[in-house]
């Protein structure tokens, strides 16, 4: 499903927001915190200290994530379902890093915002949510956001 | 997830910026959905409002589903927020909507994309609750920073009782720039003010910018600054960098390709503004002009300053109103009185002037200098200094039909005001001085030559 641009545009250094959903259709919005496409599949760093998504991000259960380039604020979505939710490994961590500090780099660079301020947003603690996608959808604001990306179409 | 412990008046920066926030839905199957928005709106101590521009799937979802979860950010310490939200309506029209409406405006104007980038629908959530993502413990919030200033009333009946003895326009404008600097510690402010034909707001006076930018114009409707005037409704941006992270990119990519209008002065403005207000000056019901305020930090315009800068655009309104009127009751007594041109013993330099009749424009040695009515103001002054005559009334130069003044609304004083400020400006051997009421000379310290078209003269000074 996660073509190789599909790919590149997650793993780079763009924002992302995941959404979940309890059993009553209540969503729960959460930051990400870099991904890497490992065997199909999204690895998602995720904060590591919230047990409400915890709770929710249990296996099979349905998943959204959107990233958006801080630079052009082109978007992508990408939705499907949870594999596990676990303990980062090594790389995930230096994939974490990696992608805190060229986020934060731009987001300084483009906005002005004191360093201080933006490291507010590093997860002290972390872990990795793995996903399997199954719909990808252009989210860049304008008419044409929401709808599946040209690839998906084809 | 935590109890709730905030209330949306601790959020009332998270309102203010332009950091988009992230909404998430989900659909009756229970699949979720992320979107981002550009704007969240307080209606109440319960409610917010969304803008709706794009998000056609977030409207199916909550027609299936009412609940949601947003993330939303304050701008200035970068505490982040989540609200767990409950749909209740749309809005198309009514107090929310507009305040929305106009918010979307002022982002799509930055883009130039007003009429295209439109606020659909205003979108109305009750708040179940709100907690706070936490932050990284290393990091301590200086949550300060960049807090507005709050103007004390002392310092706005200072400024007001200042305006109020100001008895000619040109003291006025100087006067409106000075006073919200000095006494209101706002440093960066232009003051522009409508032509005759309701069209377009052309720079008289600046202050706190590299250069002052007088006689650079902007057309009604056109950016934040048109818009503002356009719809007689103040305007402010907390966050510009934020907001016209998009507009910058595509100017930056005209200006490397060399494009873009050559004969324009630009409009004074901060290169590193993240906060920009523009307050209109209204006199009997009528556009005078606007104050355009800018800040390097962001939100360095609050509610309590966007009501006491609209008080003294007001005064500067109604003053201005009240000083062109009496003019024009004065040109109508006065009599007409010119005197022989003062002598060239200062004469110093050569200067060519060249002036294009199509648009009033003037150029000196090349370089450009005004145009419109000021433009044919200046050709005018300068033929009739050529002729001998250095000394002027505003009543004979108001019935000069090569001035091309509208008969009911002329701003004479203004334009005269903006050429006197613009000679002044670039320092050039020719200036205007007041000698009485509606009475003024040119002084030039130059042997001018005139051109114009093919048609070419000698002046001296």
């Amino acid at each position: 499903m996660l073509d190789e641009q599909a790919r590149a545009f997650f793993e780079s250094a763009c924002g992302l927001v995941i959404g979940l959903a309890d059993a009553e259709r209540r969503p729960y919005a959460q930051r990400g915190w870099g991904a890497r496409v490992v065997d199909g599949r999204l690895r998602l760093v995720v904060p590591g200290d919230d047990p409400y998504l915890a709770e929710l991000a249990t296996p099979g259960a349905a998943i959204a994530v959107t990233g958006a380039d801080v630079r052009t604020l082109r978007g992508l979505q990408a939705k499907g379902h949870v594999i596990a939710l676990g303990p980062a490994a090594p790389a995930d961590h230096a994939h974490m890093l990696r992608h805190c500090d060229e986020l934060f780099d731009t987001i300084v660079e483009l906005d002005g915002i004191p360093r201080q301020l933006v490291e507010r947003m590093r997860p002290a603690t972390y872990a990795v949510c793995e996903i399997e996608v199954e719909s990808l959808f252009d989210q860049t604001p304008g008419p044409g956001a929401g709808r599946p990306t040209a690839e998906q179409q084809a | 997830m935590s109890p709730q412990s905030f209330s949306l008046d601790d959020l009332s920066r998270c309102f203010e910026g332009s950091i988009p926030a992230a909404l998430s839905t989900c659909s009756a199957d229970g699949t979720p959905n992320v979107s981002y928005l550009s704007r969240a709106r307080r209606v109440d101590d319960e409610r917010i409002a969304l803008s709706n521009q794009f998000m056609s799937k977030t409207a199916r979802n909550l027609a299936e589903n009412p609940h949601a979860s947003l993330l939303l950010m304050d701008v200035i310490s970068h505490d982040e927020f989540r609200l767990q939200l409950v749909y209740e309506r749309t809005e198309r029209r009514g107090k929310v909507f507009d305040q929305l409406r106009d918010d979307v405006d002022v982002l799509a104007a930055l883009t130039g994309m007003q009429g295209v980038f439109r606020l659909r629908t205003a979108d109305v959530f009750r708040v179940a609750q709100i907690e706070q993502v936490p932050p990284h413990p290393d990091f301590a919030a200086t949550a300060q920073v960049g807090l507005p200033q709050a103007i004390a009333s002392s310092a706005l009946a200072a400024l007001s009782a200042r305006l109020t003895r100001c008895t000619d326009l040109d003291t006025l404008v100087e006067a409106v720039v000075d006073g919200i600097d000095q006494s209101l510690g706002h440093h960066h402010v232009s003051l522009m003010l409508l032509d005759e034909a309701g069209e377009r707001l052309y720079t008289i006076a600046s202050r706190g910018y590299p250069q002052q930018g007088v006689g650079s114009e902007i057309a009604l409707g056109d950016g934040m600054v048109g818009m503002a005037a356009a719809q007689c409704t103040p305007m402010r941006v907390g966050s510009l960098r934020q907001a016209s992270k998009y507009a910058r990119t595509v100017r930056r990519s005209f200006e490397e390709h060399g494009e873009g209008p050559e004969r324009e002065i630009p409009p004074p403005g901060l290169p590193d503004a993240d906060s920009r207000m523009v307050i209109p000056a209204m006199a009997l019901g009528q556009l005078v002009g606007v104050m355009v305020l800018e800040d390097a930090r962001p939100l360095a315009f609050d509610e309590q300053s966007e009501a006491m800068l609209s008080i003294v655009a007001a005064l500067v309104g109604t003053t201005i109103e009240a000083i062109r009127s009496e003019e024009r009751l004065d040109a109508i007594d006065q009599p007409v009185a010119t005197g022989p041109a003062s002598g060239a013993s200062r004469v110093a330099a050569d200067a060519r002037v060249r002036f294009y009749a199509v648009d009033g424009s003037v150029f000196v040695d090349g370089a450009y200098l005004i145009k419109g009515v000021a433009g044919r103001l200046l050709w005018l002054l300068l033929n009739a200094h050529a002729r001998g005559q250095s000394d002027f009334t505003n009543k004979e130069l108001r019935l000069d039909p090569s001035l091309q003044l509208p008969g009911y609304r002329d701003n004479f004083e203004s334009r005269l005001i903006l050429l006197k400020r613009r000679l002044d400006e670039r320092e050039l051997p020719m200036r205007i001085e007041t000698t009485g009421r509606g009475r003024f000379r040119l002084e030039v310290d130059a042997v001018v030559r005139l051109e114009q078209g093919d048609a070419t003269s000698d002046g001296s000074g």
